[in-house]
């Protein structure tokens, strides 16, 4: 491995366009470029089959779905079932939140998966920020949903009161740990599997002839990747809607 | 499908069970220290924050599980 080859350096961050507001660096980066490119990548997957049905012509093809409408109509099923699974009826009004950042994360993680990509989601500020997002939609819909009652959350019911100073910070400790423990599963596990990968890449050029063993290792290793990038998105998805549902039925 | 989703849940939990543990000592260890700074009483905080962030973690995680019981 020579010396320009880091495998951490498909983390870095490099400035495309130079902007600054007031003084803060807002540059467009390569992190921001493939956000916008899963932006687009998401739109074009869920309007292109809906294109095709605007013209009116009457051939029988036209009462079968396309492939992508199947895959698109796959994905809000999913998430459907997700959210009436764990929150019920009432959380149907919170689908497009938990559809969006399934999507975004699941196309983000998967185009990191693509050569000379960049992964977003390998950047724990990236995975806080959404995080952060969910933490605080959450306190406010469970403010708004309950007032002043929302900090009975905070007390198990039915413990005697001298328990009461030590598990209320208990309670309150594991209420915040949850952005946390949101963003740096999902941004570890993007960073250890993409350095892994990258490692074990050069390990093949390395070993010369014995690099076989190495090269097999990476194709079982993109895989388990590829899995985990679904699973990630996932996780995330399914934390939000538990989220939503603690903040709607106290306890 | 079925079966499928089921696997997924297994592997979900056991990613979760993991974040759960570290993100509350995490927690606790960034409490303390700006509570420290703020009354100017190193380390009590920290220490006794390390301790309830680390049984916040136990009780996350307690939760998680008796969840799946409750399903079975």
């Amino acid at each position: 491995m020579s010396k320009g080859d880091s495998p951490l350096k498909q983390f870095e961050i490099k400035p495309l366009v130079d902007l600054e507001l007031f003084g803060i660096d807002i540059s467009f980066t390569n992190s921001s470029l493939w956000m916008v490119i899963t932006t687009i990548l998401i739109l074009a997957f869920f309007s292109l089959p809906f294109l095709k049905s605007n013209n009116k012509t009457n051939s029988i093809d036209d009462l079968y779905p396309s492939r992508i409408q199947v895959a698109a109509e796959l994905g809000f099923n999913f998430i459907t079932n997700l959210i009436e699974d764990t929150v019920g009826k009432e959380g149907k009004k919170f689908f497009p939140l938990v559809f969006s950042l399934f999507m975004f994360i699941l196309f983000g993680n998967i185009l990191g998966m693509v050569p000379y990509s960049f992964t977003f989601t390998s950047h724990v500020i990236v995975t806080f920020a959404l995080a952060l997002g969910v933490f605080i939609f959450v306190t406010v819909l469970g403010f708004v949903k309950h007032g002043i009652k929302f900090f009975s959350f905070f007390v198990i019911p039915g413990l005697p009161w001298y328990m009461l100073p030590l598990l209320i910070p208990i309670e309150i400790i594991s209420y915040l740990s949850r952005p946390i423990s949101l963003s740096v599963r999902l941004f570890a596990n993007m960073l250890a599997g993409h350095t892994l990968l990258k490692v074990f890449a050069g390990f093949v050029s390395a070993l010369g002839l014995l690099g076989i063993l190495p090269l097999v290792f990476i194709v079982a290793l993109t895989g388990l990747e590829i899995l985990i990038a679904f699973l990630q998105a996932y996780v995330f998805a399914i934390l939000t809607c538990l989220y939503i549902n603690d903040a709607l039925h106290l306890h | 499908m079925q079966n499928d989703q089921k696997d997924l849940k297994g592997l979900s939990f056991a990613y979760r069970i993991s974040s759960e543990l570290i993100a509350a000592v995490i927690v606790g260890v960034l409490l303390g220290l700006f509570l420290d700074k703020l009354l100017d009483t190193k380390p009590i905080f920290l220490i006794s924050l390390i301790i309830l962030g680390f049984l916040a973690g136990l009780l996350n995680i307690y939760r998680l599980i008796s969840r799946i019981e409750k399903k079975q």
